[in-house]
């Protein structure tokens, strides 16, 4: 289905991250469409808005003004509508704590904001492989759960 | 009944008089109806003479009919019809009256209707004459003859019932004159006889009244002299009911003078008024109870009764007599009486206990002799005639002196003590007694006796009575023997007791005896001391003690020593006193009970423990401190870590933008500089990283899991497998074992290990990596460590790098220290520190031992 | 309260295919995974019902050919890793024995419209199940690693952990407490 458009967000309030991001998204092979979002609330009033076409995987940064990552996740995992996005944290922090949280709290795969722009594209066309696989083939997502 | 009350009693003579006046009325009554029954009798006289002249008159009008004159006149012609009628007319009224008088008698009526017949019979036959004619005839006239005849009998049938009327009138007559006769006597008698009767009743009972009124003025003159002049007191009282009907008390109706004598009570005021007011004392006494029984029973009572009145205690023999209104008392005053009895009866009983008491000690002093153990001797003096005692002769000797001298009381009674006992003249014993009696002061000695060719030591004591003295002897060997036995013992408890106090003394301890029952304390001479005083300044107390305690720990101390008291717990408890000089004391009480002489004691002892307090304290504030200042420490390390990561990492990414995009076109300086700040960024990045899992590593202590180091090993390998293929090292190890541990840090204490020894690596040798294994006891590790468990995996990795000098063995695990130069070995100087806080926070123990250019090893100790 | 569930997808889906197929009375074999053979043709309206009533279910009609190919590829591959008697046949010629193309053409195919390979695709659906086992069942990980044909739980975990960027062990606790 390589001529499908693949529907991604990104919650990231760091202006660099979201340009790089959107630079790797841009260096992958496989298509999308990637919208921006400079933190947890705007995300949340654009997927709450009536006729939005839902993303089929969103990138959360966890350290956000506002709203932050794990605020979003849980509010889109306590709303029927939003449940079963696929939610990919993005975030600096290595902590155990941070990624067993996000996981408890839903998020599906956890990355590591990588410091290197290969390992970037790398890691962002990881996840939205994995993604396309969990769409695709009849794999289970309820553990659906990766760390990268 | 007494007949002498109903005489005298008012009621007789109301019922008297009723009866008077019922006579009277009988009387009136009687006379009345006599008057009525003589007026009847004279009625009926009248009637009677009615019934007469009725009669009388019939009988005239009859009688014309026979007379001639009558008959011509009703013969003449013309007129003779009216004649004859008036004639008939006549009779007809006298009849009809006639006949109503008589209508109450029927044997009159009776006679008077054969009157009516013979009366029309009469009329007939006048009518008759009549009618015959006149015209001279001689039949006629013999007719008329005939007829003439016929009515004469007719009238003469008529007289004879007349005579007949008026004969039963007459009797009648006669029997109504004699009734009325008869009732013109009675009546009068009979109301005079009558009225007589009530007359004399009632002079009777005037008679009566006045007798018994006069008797009665008489008794009650004679009373009145009787009852004042008595020394009784007399009373008379009537009950007072409650609406229950039942007494409730008595009001004075009659009091005598008596009453003003003995109770100063004015007779006339007490009148009418309560008895129990006036004497309190009644009220629900006995006495009280016996004067309502009187009453309600109708029994003479006496009692004596003890009335204190102004202070003053008096005796009354009391009789109560029931009256029929009332309760009479009669009292008399037996004060007198009393006390001599109540003296006499004291006498006697005195006199009674005084022999009991005689008796007793009679036979306590014999019982005495008996029992004790004691040689008890009694010696009349003898005296010469200038009155000096020459010899004493034995009175009383008790059984003892047998054990003692084989002697039989009774046979050395009466006789002299220079027969029986020469000796005393000779030890002084003698002069003992002597002087006794002329000094009469009791003297003690001791004497020696002989007997089985052991001495006997004995005590004497000698008390002068009468001219004599009495000896009391008492033997004493044993005694000596044990008293010096007692100072010995006693010599040995001084000794301990001052090693006791000493060890007090050393140990900060203080020892309490507690007599529960008394509340009373005996507390150890250190306890003083702990409390600021010197031993035995003040008497102690547990309510003493009580005062020593800090006021905070009051609360604490009280709930404590209640739960002692009520024997609910012994736990030692610590809290603190305040000492004489006001200083501040940590001590801890233990205490266990006991039972002493059947009394509940409790003993334990005082700790000071303030120095191991303070210390304790030292440690935890020295402890919080340094928590503190590690959270502080790793807080700042996070935040450091974290926060320079952010920029580090935009700095290394764009360095790889540039490079993807530019590379190409650097200059060979440029990309010489470009390499350099690469490698900078990098090395930043490494340092921050291992800062970071260096404070992060306390937080994971709580997931302890069993692992496999073996797993780990592997795993370490397979990470490392660039550099160990780029050095060519070989890795050896015995089996590792399995430990209770985080998976990731012991993954990052062997990957720091084994990295460490390839990277100072022997730059002549390939490196050769060997991990040994060792089981060892926790008594076993080197004499520095502490340990805290049984047993311990002793892991060795030996390696053959450049090694380093053992004097920097400890230096090596502290962070960012380097024994190199940077540009020689790239390195964070952290990893060895993280290593030991793994080993640290899995409770083991890690350093190093090493030689220069030889290599080095690594010793980790791990719980086993 | 809370239910805990097992079940097959692949009779799950048999199912509901035979049920959706038979209630529109289409004459049908199920041949093998994710292909049915329809006997008779079948009308235009028919097929958009069936498209409908299969799409409930997440079921869809495939159309494109390369798109029916990697569907078979991977339902062979689901195949032997759920056939205990095929683990130590060789997969590319397995899936070439099976599907009658060269293993080449099948992994070109397959990346073109994956953006992955049949290998990487492999691990990732013996990742899951061994994710699987790991929470619906009380086996030990040797059981499971010996179960999916891992030569150790080491192998096991290696792989998990590369995969998933998470040890087994973790992955099991995160589950567990996302479940309570």
């Amino acid at each position: 289905m390589s001529e499908m458009l693949l529907n991604i967000v990104l919650a990231d309030d760091d202006e660099d991250d979201r340009m790089l991001f959107s630079e790797a998204i841009d260096e992958i092979q496989i298509r999308t469409k990637l919208s921006l979002f400079n933190h947890g609330q705007e995300l949340m009033d654009y997927l709450n808005l009536p006729n939005v076409v839902l993303p089929s995987l969103i990138f959360l940064d966890l350290n956000m003004p506002i709203k932050n990552g794990q605020q979003c996740l849980i509010e889109i995992r306590s709303n029927p509508r939003l449940k079963d996005l696929c939610v990919a944290i993005y975030s600096t922090s290595s902590s155990e704590k941070d990624i067993e949280d996000t996981f408890l709290n839903g998020a599906n795969i956890y990355v590591n904001k990588p410091n290197n722009f290969g390992k970037l594209r790398e890691v962002v066309e990881k996840v939205l492989q994995l993604n396309w696989q969990y769409h695709t083939s009849n794999l289970n997502k309820e553990t659906f759960l990766f760390r990268i | 009944m007494d007949f002498k009350r109903v005489y005298t009693s008012s009621k007789t003579y109301y019922i008297l008089t009723i009866v008077a006046f019922a006579i009277l009325a009988f009387t009136i009554t009687i006379a009345y109806k006599q008057v009525l029954r003589m007026q009847s009798s004279a009625e009926m006289v009248s009637h009677s003479l009615h019934v007469y002249n009725g009669i009388s008159l019939l009988t005239a009008h009859f009688t014309q009919a026979d007379s001639e004159e009558l008959r011509d006149e009703l013969l003449k012609p013309g007129d003779s019809n009216l004649a004859f009628e008036t004639y008939r007319e006549e009779g007809r009224v006298s009849i009809d009256s006639l006949q109503l008088l008589i209508s109450d008698n029927p044997s009159q009526i009776e006679r008077l209707d054969r009157i009516k017949v013979l009366l029309d019979d009469l009329y007939e036959q006048l009518q008759d004459l009549n009618d015959v004619d006149y015209e001279a005839d001689n039949t006629i006239l013999q007719y008329r003859g005939a007829q003439k005849t016929v009515i004469s009998i007719t009238l003469y049938q008529l007289r004879s019932i007349k005579e007949k009327m008026i004969v039963e009138e007459q009797r009648l007559m006669e029997q109504r004159k004699k009734a009325y006769a008869s009732n013109k006597t009675l009546a009068p008698k009979i109301l005079l006889f009558l009225a007589f009767i009530a007359l004399m009743v009632f002079v009777l009972s005037f008679i009566r009244i006045y007798r018994n009124k006069a008797r009665i003025r008489e008794s009650e003159n004679f009373l009145k002299s009787v009852l004042a002049t008595t020394d009784n007191v007399v009373n008379y009282y009537e009950p007072i009911f409650n609406e229950k009907n039942e007494i409730i008390d008595f009001k004075v109706v009659f009091a005598n003078e008596c009453n003003r004598d003995y109770f100063g009570l004015e007779p006339d005021k007490m009148l009418g008024r309560s008895v129990i007011k006036l004497f309190p004392h009644l009220k629900g006494s006995v006495d009280f109870e016996k004067l309502k029984t009187s009453y309600l029973n109708s029994e003479k009572v006496k009692f004596d009764s003890k009335i204190t009145m102004n202070d003053s205690v008096m005796w009354f023999h009391s009789f109560v007599t029931p009256l029929s209104e009332g309760v009479l008392i009669t009292a008399r005053n037996s004060s007198v009486e009393e006390e001599a009895k109540n003296i006499q009866l004291n006498l006697k009983k005195r006199l009674e206990n005084q022999n009991l008491k005689l008796l007793d000690s009679r036979a306590l002093l014999a019982n005495i002799f008996k029992s004790i153990s004691h040689v008890v001797m009694h010696f009349k003096s003898i005296r010469n005639t200038e009155g000096a005692i020459v010899d004493f002769q034995i009175l009383f000797v008790n059984d003892r002196i047998n054990p003692i001298t084989g002697q039989i009381p009774e046979e050395i009674k009466n006789k002299n003590v220079s027969e029986i006992y020469p000796d005393i003249f000779e030890n002084g014993v003698f002069e003992h007694l002597v002087n006794t009696i002329e000094v009469n002061k009791h003297t003690e000695y001791e004497v020696p006796f002989e007997k089985n060719s052991k001495t006997h030591w004995f005590n004497a004591t000698a008390i002068k009575l009468g001219d004599g003295v009495t000896v009391t002897i008492r033997e004493t060997t044993g005694e000596k023997e044990k008293s010096d036995e007692l100072r010995k013992l006693n010599d040995q408890l001084v000794i301990r007791n001052s090693i006791l106090t000493d060890a007090e003394s050393i140990a900060k301890i203080g020892s309490f005896l507690w007599y529960m029952d008394s509340d009373t304390t005996e507390i150890s001479e250190n306890f003083y001391r702990l409390l600021g005083y010197e031993p035995n300044e003040f008497k102690s107390s547990l309510k003493k003690f009580r005062d020593f305690i800090h006021q905070d720990d009051l609360a604490l101390y009280d709930l404590k020593a209640e739960a002692y008291f009520k024997g609910e717990t012994s736990e030692e408890y610590t809290y603190r006193i305040m000492t004489k000089t006001g200083a501040v004391k940590y001590v801890k009480t233990n205490g266990q009970f006991l039972n002493r002489n059947g009394k509940q004691v409790m003993i334990g002892v005082v700790q000071d423990v303030t120095q191991s307090i303070h210390a304790a304290e030292e440690i935890r504030k020295s402890n919080l401190d340094l928590k503190q200042s590690n959270a502080e420490l790793e807080s700042f390390n996070r935040v450091a870590s974290h926060d320079l990561q952010e920029p580090l990492r935009k700095i290394q990414l764009f360095i790889s933008r540039i490079e993807d995009v530019d590379g190409g076109t650097f200059s060979v300086k440029s990309q010489n500089y470009f390499e350099k700040v690469k490698n900078g960024a990098e090395r930043m990045q490494g340092l921050i990283q291992n800062l970071l899992s260096y404070s992060r590593i306390d937080n994971s202590k709580t997931d302890l899991e069993l692992i496999d180091l073996n797993h780990v090993l592997d795993k370490v390998k397979d990470d490392l497998v660039a550099s160990i293929n780029d050095t060519g090292a070989e890795i050896t190890s015995d089996k590792l074992p399995n430990i209770n541990g985080v998976f990731f840090q012991m993954e990052q204490l062997f990957a720091n290990l084994i990295a460490n020894a390839l990277k100072y690596k022997n730059a002549a040798t390939s490196p050769q990596i060997q991990i040994q294994v060792q089981k060892v006891a926790g008594t076993d590790l080197p004499d520095h460590l502490l340990s805290t468990s049984k047993q311990y995996h002793k892991i060795t990795f030996i390696d053959n790098g450049i090694g380093f000098d053992s004097k920097h063995a400890n230096k090596i695990f502290e962070v960012f220290q380097r024994l190199h130069q940077k540009t020689e070995y790239s390195g964070t100087g952290i990893g060895l520190a993280i290593c030991k806080k793994i080993v640290e926070n899995h409770n083991g123990f890690i350093f190093a031992t090493g030689e220069l250019g030889k290599g080095a090893q690594f010793i980790i100790y791990l719980p086993a | 309260m809370k239910l805990f569930v097992k079940y097959d997808y692949d009779l799950v889906c048999k199912t509901v295919l035979k049920e959706q197929l038979d209630a529109l009375n289409i004459s049908h074999t199920h041949t093998t995974q994710g292909e049915v053979k329809i006997h008779d043709t079948i009308n235009e309206t028919t097929r958009e019902q069936l498209v409908a009533a299969l799409g409930r279910y997440g079921i869809q009609i495939l159309s494109n050919p390369k798109e029916t190919l990697v569907e078979r590829i991977k339902n062979t591959i689901n195949d032997l890793l759920n056939n205990k008697d095929l683990r130590t046949v060789k997969v590319s010629s397995y899936l070439s024995d099976t599907l009658l193309y060269s293993y080449a053409h099948l992994s070109t195919v397959f990346s073109e419209s994956t953006y992955t390979s049949i290998e990487n695709y492999m691990i990732l659906k013996k990742v899951d199940l061994v994710k699987e086992r790991i929470c619906n069942s009380d086996l030990t990980l040797t059981e499971i690693a010996y179960q999916l044909d891992y030569s150790s739980v080491a192998h096991l975990s290696g792989q998990f952990k590369k995969t998933t960027g998470l040890t087994p062990s973790s992955f099991q606790k995160i589950m567990k407490n996302k479940n309570i």
